[in-house]
């Protein structure tokens, strides 16, 4: 009976993590382990194992939108996958020998990093004047998209490949560290340092978070975080929430939406760094 | 249901002769926008893997789900205390006893396993296109990802 019930209960709520990460824009596991952890009690290591696997359920099934649409850079995003992949390994390494408190301080930080960037505007759409780095014209990195909004092509060149790369690699950490996909910090790298147009990088970052995933999830797997009595129903709830969610999109005015969520995701954030400090007996 | 995708999924790179197979070596039909980069066998590989993977991701929810009700029905996990099986041959094992966290255990590695399928597949158009430094660098990314199953195990 009380299996019956967890089961059905850790669906519901990562229906609605599914459903809020996808109209949010940041992912249903970074909305995942606070949850999980807080709400229903479970060791860290296990939300993050459940947050892995749903990003990966996630992202491989939305992967046929991120090709068709030909605005994913998909060389850059193998060529980064370099550092993306290393990244998560040593991440899920670093995680498995470091207390767990330092994980849920981490996580707290992240969340709130996450939070604010989330409501950060860009710039500019279109980065003008920028020159590809030798390594981008060795690699053939430039390319072009169809850009529907402004209905024109749009040609773009690719700035500090090395910096972009070491970026991913820090996205890639966490990723392993955390279990979490990390698309803030990969479109973070590709748009500062790299400079690519805003699509091209939000793009080509969905496009990456899976790979990403895969390298650390095979860790997790061996190490047993990938607990099938949690990782189940969470995958399955979140696979389901991000298909209504990305539904809802069209119809939603999103940023309401964020500045609604602003502090529910910072006192969550709070409460992950009390945990992680011992404070709260989680 | 679940049967119906199993045989789409063996069907997709079958000899059908329908689009998915071919695609990858055959002549490129709509030429409308080349994808960036220019490799147009790698976007048309890339869209065929894609869709390859969206039926991965069907029929792997299918058997956690399988498993999931199993578990529901049974009331039990088929593992003492909270154990579950966290090797490839442990997993094997339950499955053959139909223990309900073997199945959802099989279902969890299914969906690990379909980005390194998307890799695998890279390796193979960069391969098809002859670009070297494409191949070392998909090459590098798929020892990466086969490694960390056998990190974990060493117990490292």
């Amino acid at each position: 009976m009380t299996t019956t019930w967890l089961v059905l209960a850790l669906m519901a709520v990562s229906v609605l993590a599914g459903v809020f990460g996808a109209l949010l824009g940041i992912g249903g596991g970074i909305l995942l382990i606070p949850v999980l952890h807080i709400l229903f009690r479970v060791p860290t290591h296990t939300a993050m194992g459940a947050s892995l696997v749903s990003v990966i359920a996630t992202s491989s099934g939305a992967a046929v939108a991120y090709v068709r649409d030909k605005i994913s850079n998909i060389r850059i995003g193998m060529f980064l996958e370099i550092a993306t992949t290393t990244g998560a390994v040593c991440g899920a390494f670093i995680a498995a020998h470091v207390a767990v408190g330092w994980l849920n301080i981490i996580f707290g930080i992240v969340l709130a990093f996450s939070t604010f960037s989330m409501l950060q505007k860009h710039a500019t759409e279109l980065p003008e004047g920028v020159r590809s780095h030798p390594w981008a014209r060795r690699l053939r990195l430039a390319g072009s998209y169809h850009d529907t909004r402004l209905d024109r092509d749009v040609n773009y060149e690719v700035a500090g490949v090395p910096q972009g790369l070491g970026m991913m690699y820090v996205a890639g950490m966490l990723s392993g560290l955390l279990g979490i996909g990390s698309g803030t910090f990969k479109v973070l790298g590709m748009d500062v340092f790299m400079r690519l147009p805003f699509k091209v990088s939000s793009s080509t970052s969905n496009f990456m978070i899976g790979v990403t995933a895969a390298a650390s999830a095979g860790y997790y797997f061996a190490k047993g975080w990938i607990d099938p009595g949690v990782s189940a129903p969470v995958a399955l709830g979140v696979l389901i929430g991000a298909m209504l969610g990305t539904r809802l999109m069209v119809r939603m005015r999103s940023h309401t939406l964020r500045l609604v969520f602003v502090p529910v995701l910072l006192a969550a954030a709070v409460e992950m760094l009390l945990s992680g400090f011992g404070v709260r007996g989680v | 249901m679940g049967a119906d995708e199993r045989g789409q999924d063996a069907g997709a790179p079958g000899p059908t002769g329908a689009p998915p197979g071919p695609a990858g070596v055959a002549a490129p039909a709509g030429r409308e926008h080349v994808a960036p980069g220019g490799g147009d066998h790698l976007f048309r590989m890339e869209l065929v893997i894609s869709r390859v993977l969206q039926i991965g991701v069907l029929v792997s929810a299918a058997v956690v789900a399988i498993g999931l009700l199993l578990l529901l029905i049974r009331g039990h996990s088929g593992y003492p205390r909270q154990g579950f099986p966290t090797t490839l041959a442990g997993v094997a094992a339950g499955v053959g006893q139909a223990r309900p966290y073997a199945i959802i255990a099989t279902g969890l590695l299914l969906l690990i396993l379909t980005p390194v399928l998307r890799v695998a597949v890279g390796l193979v158009a960069f391969v098809l296109e002859r670009d070297s430094t494409f191949v070392t660098v998909t090459g590098y990314v798929l020892a990466v990802l086969i490694l960390s199953f056998f990190l974990g195990r060493s117990g490292w």
